[in-house]
């Protein structure tokens, strides 16, 4: 599998506003509106020009550190929170820089550019030098940087803790496991909000109220309501978080009832966003609750799941079993009943 | 002769003009505070009354170390020694050496910044005195810096737009500290592009604040009426922070001794500069040869008429951006550190993009620099001891000619047309 680094290409609403006066352009043609089209054509391109080149230096100074590597792909991600099937112009100008500028910059490097259009993934291949990607991962091309990416956030150290079977952690729904994924951390890493709420996006259309499982990732669940404000340019997407594992608190299970109730009654459509399913214990209880106050729009989405363990019936990003088992790990831990076990004493809970 | 200020690269001054001064006359108080002034600055602690105090303190604890050794002094060659060493720190005495082994990089560049206002102070203070062969040297010395660097007499007024410095070194090399200390993947030889954005918009904005110089002018958004004049605006003042950047990095990396130059480590520090600064002014260019400046180079007038366009006057206001450099300048530094075989001028480096860093795809600043200046419809020259380079950002038209105003270091000025 191709090695992929990411770069997010931020844009600022001064650029949506050049797409604006781009469309008033088209306008201009009909004689509707007298507007200087050169100058805003103009404008855009040095902006382009000024978001591509800084792609480009950002790549090379990595590559400089020892970041990445000669043949590493670089994939310049879009600004996740604009729809840019409404911005191709621009689009297609940040494509010629980077063809041009960027792959002076990082010859050896592969470059494609992802962005989304309505609520679905697109990628292109701008620079192929050695016909890598074609050769090794043009078939679910999208579906391999997604699965790589998430590894990435999954693997570092801050997110993931097991110490190779010698110790058990108590997860939130009551079992043991040989290792402890907690979620929330990933919300300090570089790009995560980016990164989440793209690959996010199928899931995304329509929905108004974000409600995360727990407090640990209420952030994200913040995140995503503003980004999707921004995406689908309208201001209405809120978002609630539970403030403990609501399967075994009352008081969250009737927070989440009430919320997916104020959903329903506006229109809107409901997302539970839960950090990582194992068990499957938590989308069951959603559904209960979900039946019970007939919300008929309304999903689940798990960032990540163990599909080992159990297969989820509700939306998920990235299974992580085959990364699991790949460290000699095998989840839910059969532990005997009683404790701790008196033949291992070095055996250690942690709860 | 101290190889740091070779501003001038004339190696008779300043000290051979600080010679001529009558040192036990001279009292080091009475310029104490504009000094300091300078220095606060220079470490940017401009702002407020406790930075100003300590900038006081740190002043007169080096006169008084002066003092002494001049009471110590038996000659008046030893006293000149004791004088120089106020502002030199490669012959300072050992009490003070140990001062400045315990002092931070930063406080040492603006220590070094300091030296050269001084000198220069000097200068005018030899030339007041009326000492002839001093101030035969001064003038000499004050029209090589003039004619090179535009560095104005006057250090910081900022009462007129056209006689203000800003130094750079201390500010970017004490971001980079703090940058780093915060985040680990702060690269070890590149400025990150916050650190130049923070560098130029400071200066601008202290220019701004006294109405001097205001950067909405010249990004053509002055009182913005519509959010077209904001997108153009906005893209405007991408470009020109690109420029600003692609100048600052490679004189940081490269023409100056600072924490991101991989050169100083395997070279003497002769071959770079100590001073970086960058220096702005508006100037008047009419169709009428006799009424333009000398600063203005050679091909600006195809420039300009492209600039006026349609204006029956012909007069045309230019705000100019300098940066300045006290390093080798491009074309010596390359042939040094870059293993680059004959001499090249500027416009062959662009294209050849040859570069002191051996990582492929390096060498493509040059072009940044240009596509940048084009986008602008700005006007750039490239000055270095061997040619001068301009750049034309209307028809994107370059020339260098192989005289030279400047006698070390790397020159960079962006022109642009106030509207």
């Amino acid at each position: 599998m191709n090695d992929f680094s990411f770069i997010d290409i931020s844009v600022n609403a001064n650029i949506l506003q050049a797409e604006r006066y781009s469309r008033r352009d088209v306008m201009s043609l009909f004689g509707l509106l007298k507007s200087n089209d050169k100058q805003l054509q103009h404008a855009r391109t040095l902006q382009a020009q000024s978001l591509a080149v800084d792609a480009a230096d950002f790549a090379l100074q990595s590559r400089e550190q020892g970041d990445i590597g000669q043949n590493t792909v670089l994939v310049f991600r879009l600004d996740a929170s604009i729809n840019w099937s409404a911005g191709a112009s621009f689009r297609q100008e940040i494509c010629n820089q980077l063809v041009s500028y960027g792959s002076e910059r990082n010859p050896s490097n592969p470059h494609i550019l992802l962005y989304s259009q309505d609520y679905s993934h697109f990628s292109e291949i701008l620079h192929d030098p050695n016909k890598q990607i074609v050769e090794s991962s043009s078939p679910n091309l999208i579906g391999k940087m997604k699965e790589s990416e998430m590894m990435r956030f999954i693997s570092n150290s801050k997110v993931l803790y097991e110490h190779g079977q010698t110790a058990f952690f108590h997860t939130p729904s009551a079992t043991f496991h040989d290792y402890f994924i907690r979620i929330g951390n990933t919300q300090s890493l570089p790009s995560f909000s980016q990164a989440s709420f793209f690959w996010s996006l199928p899931h995304l259309k329509g929905v108004t109220q974000f409600f995360a499982e727990n407090w640990s990732i209420s952030t994200t669940a913040a995140t995503f309501a503003k980004m999707q404000n921004a995406y689908s340019g309208r201001d209405v997407s809120e978002w609630a978080f539970a403030h403990s594992y609501f399967p075994f608190s009352p008081d969250d299970r009737a927070l989440l009832t009430e919320e997916l109730r104020k959903c329903a009654a506006k229109g809107g459509k409901f997302l539970l966003l839960n950090s990582f399913n194992s068990t499957g214990r938590l989308a069951e209880s959603f559904r209960e609750l979900n039946t019970a106050s007939d919300a008929e729009l309304s999903l689940m989405l798990s960032l990540f799941a163990d599909c080992s363990t159990t297969v989820p019936n509700h939306e998920y990003l990235f299974d992580i079993s085959g990364f699991i088992e790949k460290r000699g790990l095998s989840g839910e831990a059969a532990l005997p009943r009683g404790g701790r076990r008196k033949s291992d004493q070095s055996l250690r809970w942690i709860a | 002769m101290a190889p740091c200020i070779a501003l001038s690269g004339n190696p008779e001054a300043p000290e051979a003009i600080y010679a001529q001064i009558d040192p036990v006359n001279w009292d080091p108080f009475s310029r104490a505070n504009r000094i300091a002034s300078v220095h606060n600055y220079c470490v940017h602690q401009s702002t407020t009354d406790d930075g100003l105090r300590r900038s006081l303190d740190f002043m007169e604890r080096k006169v008084d170390l002066a003092r002494e050794q001049r009471i110590e002094a038996n000659d008046r060659l030893s006293n000149r020694e004791s004088k120089r060493s106020l502002f030199n720190y490669k012959y300072l005495p050992a009490p003070e050496k140990d001062l400045i082994a315990t002092m931070s990089r930063s406080t040492l560049h603006s220590h070094i910044s300091e030296y050269l206002i001084n000198c220069i102070q000097m200068s005018e203070l030899a030339l007041a005195r009326g000492h002839k062969r001093a101030a035969h040297r001064c003038q000499y010395y004050r029209k090589k810096l003039r004619e090179g660097s535009w560095i104005e007499d006057r250090f910081l007024e900022t009462k007129s737009e056209t006689t203000n410095t800003f130094f750079l070194m201390s500010s970017l090399e004490h971001g980079l500290v703090e940058l780093r200390s915060q985040s680990s993947s702060v690269p070890d030889w590149r400025l990150p592009k916050q650190l130049s954005t923070e560098a130029l918009s400071d200066a601008l904005r202290k220019l701004q604040s006294a109405s001097l110089f205001n950067f909405a002018d010249i990004i053509h958004s002055r009182g913005a009426k519509d959010q077209k004049d904001l997108v153009l605006g906005s893209a405007n003042r991408d470009a020109f922070f690109a420029v600003n950047h692609e100048i600052i990095e490679n004189s940081m990396s490269h023409g100056v001794v600072s924490a991101i130059n991989p050169h100083v480590a395997r070279s003497s520090l002769e071959d770079f500069g100590k001073v970086f600064f960058l220096q702005t002014s508006t100037e008047n260019y009419t169709v009428r040869k006799s009424s333009n400046s000398d600063y203005f180079p050679e091909g600006f007038a195809d420039y300009h008429r492209a600039s006026c366009g349609s204006k029956l006057t012909g007069k045309q206001k230019y705000r100019v951006v300098t940066y300045f450099d006290t390093g080798l300048g491009v074309q010596q530094h390359l042939k040094k550190f870059g293993d680059i075989p004959g001499d090249r001028s500027i416009s062959q480096i662009a294209k050849e993009r040859l570069s002191a860093r051996p990582i492929i795809g390096s060498g493509r600043g040059f072009e940044k620099m240009k596509m940048f200046t084009a986008g602008l419809r700005a006007f750039l020259t490239v000055a270095t001891p061997d040619s001068t380079y301009s750049f034309n950002g209307f028809d994107q038209s370059e020339s260098e000619t192989d005289s030279s105003k400047v006698i070390r270091g790397t020159v960079v000025s962006v022109f642009l047309p106030e509207k």
